[in-house]
């Protein structure tokens, strides 16, 4: 790795000085809480009595609601019909996975319960409710399902409901560590990738969204991955090899790995932030030891290359756009094709870390929507005017835009 | 005795085994939960909530061998969760500040100090989880990533992104100016 820098050191000495430990005095209190607690017996831990290296496991689950929160749940399964009906009741109005498509409404969460709330109207509807926490709901590319992370009993359970039809929830079989960085929709619906831990094995997980059944991608995981458009046939990711981390391209039905970029020198960062609707041009970015951030947009056919001077873009819907975080963290945006990337807002609205969980282009390109915390008021940047907006609808929060056909 | 004896004893529900578990990790996790929350009274909620958690699930504890990184894992996780209670909640606890720099070398680092305290502020809980993990407790990347349970590239993609927030926000505080009147001017 690199020698640490100025700021570095600073940290480590900051974090010594201000954090010295010392053993509290109420460690006593917390021994005898804890032991007045009941241990869970050995027999209680499934993964004890099961292989560790389970590639599929098929099981599908719905956990025990309380009669209350049924009840509610149907209550509200009227409302959230009628509004989320007419573009979820009709195949055929369904839009394409990938490309532009029309504004349909924001999910997000809010006190451990997922809502929509509609732009125009600014109409707000509970999807779940419950003592569950729930949360980063993130809609299926047709704007038919929500996925959405559940912590019951200490762990993370990926849920997905059809809002409207809260009897028809699907659940992971065991509650795994999902990353909320890495959870992206199939292509056709058929499936969910998410990237944490199933059942002691960690790593890049499918889940069947019909079935609740996870299939582990047996790769050399080392970090985020995208279904690459427009058919989902093959993944693109981080791997981990004897070099160090490479982006690489899995083709899904033979398991044929093709490497797409490296880092630009030895033990730098590299990630992939995702495709171009046509699935043509691959997008992913390195970081070299300065910390300089660069987005490489590769094209699969020529080889062509281009860089902008951004990291962790996210695309477009109509694939000519990115947007990103320049190297003083202000959002940016420039042209797929090559160019400078243009600031928006302020630095308030700099996201951090991921581009899924944090940053979303509206279906039709019109706005970008940031959330620079986590279930904090969202941002609505202007990429035509270079404007930032707060409206009242996004006060709450919205992290997943839903796609209507245009 | 040695850790894992400790550990083994203790998750066949040996009180005195996990009483000496806990004094010997406590001010740690302590300081972890601390730096994670920038909140005492928080941090102290985590700490128990990680210990309970400990003591409940140790006898599903695989490899004794990873009892560190376990209740590191535990201690994050509480402090992410405590922080999702606090905004569960309708009023929000106000931030309270950490203990006060201990005597040592800070010759002409106070302003650095206190920026990089407005900037620390500034990251995501997730973030400064990891810089705590890595910086604070001298874990690697790898150790990072099998603390938090996540792929080493995710652990490497949120260190590299907390430090370049943690950059920007140093950067944008020195470009403030120190006079708010003098901005409106």
């Amino acid at each position: 790795m690199n020698r640490p820098d100025t700021l570095e050191r600073e940290l480590t000495a900051w974090f010594a000085e201000t954090a010295s430990p010392r053993v509290p005095d109420y460690a006593d209190d917390i021994v005898r809480l804890a032991v007045g607690t009941r241990q869970r017996p050995r027999w209680g831990f499934a993964d004890r009595w099961l292989p560790s290296r389970v590639t599929t496991l098929a099981r599908r689950s719905s956990p025990p609601r309380p009669w209350r929160t049924v009840g509610l749940l149907a209550a509200l399964a009227l409302a959230v019909a009628a509004v989320v009906g007419p573009s979820v009741g009709s195949l055929a109005r369904l839009p394409r996975p990938y490309g532009l498509a029309a504004n349909g409404l924001v999910a997000y969460a809010e006190r451990g319960d997922i809502y929509l709330v509609d732009p125009i109207s600014g109409e707000r509807m509970p999807i779940t409710s419950g003592p569950e926490e729930d949360r980063e709901p993130r809609w299926s590319l047709d704007g038919t399902r929500l996925a959405f992370l559940r912590a019951s009993g200490g762990r993370d359970q990926l849920a997905i409901i059809e809002p409207g039809r809260p009897d028809r929830l699907v659940t992971t079989d065991a509650g795994p560590y999902v990353d909320t960085d890495g959870i992206e929709w199939s292509p056709d619906g058929g499936s969910i990738m998410f990237v944490g831990d199933h059942r002691g094995v960690g790593g890049l997980h499918i889940m069947d969204t019909t079935s609740g059944a996870v299939t582990n991608v047996a790769v050399d995981f080392d970090g985020e991955a995208h279904w690459r458009p427009p058919d989902g046939r093959q993944l693109m990711f981080v791997a981990h090899t004897a070099d160090g981390a490479v982006v690489q391209l899995l083709t899904l039905a033979d398991g044929s790995v093709t490497e797409l970029g490296r880092p630009s020198e030895p033990d730098g960062f590299i990630r992939p932030t995702g495709w171009t609707p046509d699935g043509r041009r691959a997008v992913y970015m390195t970081a070299d030891g300065n910390g300089t951030e660069t987005t490489h947009v590769l094209d699969l056919e020529t080889g062509d290359e281009v860089r902008i001077g951004a990291g962790f873009a996210h695309v477009s819907n109509d694939g000519g756009r990115v947007v990103g975080l320049d190297r003083q963290g202000y959002v940016c945006v420039a042209p797929s094709t090559g160019g400078d990337c243009v600031r928006i807002g302020t630095r308030d609205a700099a996201y951090a870390g991921t581009t899924r969980a944090s940053v979303d282009w509206s279906p039709d390109d019109r706005w970008i929507v940031v959330r620079p915390e986590p279930e904090v008021g969202a941002i609505l940047l202007d990429p035509t005017t270079m404007t930032t907006e707060r409206p009242a609808w996004l006060a709450l929060g919205g992290s997943s835009w839903q796609r209507r056909a245009p | 005795m040695d850790q894992r004896e400790l550990v083994e004893r203790a998750a066949r529900g040996d009180h005195d085994a996990f009483a000496m578990l806990v004094g010997a990790s406590i001010a740690r996790l302590e300081a972890v939960a601390r730096l994670i929350l920038r909140d005492q009274e928080l941090a102290r909620d985590a700490v128990q909530d990680a210990y309970i958690r400990a003591w409940r699930d140790l006898p599903g504890l695989r490899d004794p061998d990873r009892f560190d990184a376990w209740l590191h894992r535990l201690t994050v996780n509480s402090s992410l969760d405590a922080i999702r209670r606090r905004r569960r909640r309708p009023i929000e606890v106000e931030l309270s500040p950490l203990l006060p720099p201990t005597v040592g070398d800070q010759s002409g680092s106070i302003a650095d100090r206190d920026q990089l305290e407005r900037a620390f502020r500034h990251l995501r809980a997730d973030l400064r989880a990891v810089l705590v993990l890595h910086y604070y407790l001298g874990l690697s990347a790898s150790a990072v990533a099998e603390t938090l349970d996540i792929p080493t590239g995710t652990a490497q993609s949120r260190l590299h992104r907390a430090m370049a927030e943690l950059r920007a926000a140093v950067a944008a505080d020195e470009r403030l100016p120190l006079d708010p009147q003098a901005a409106t001017a």
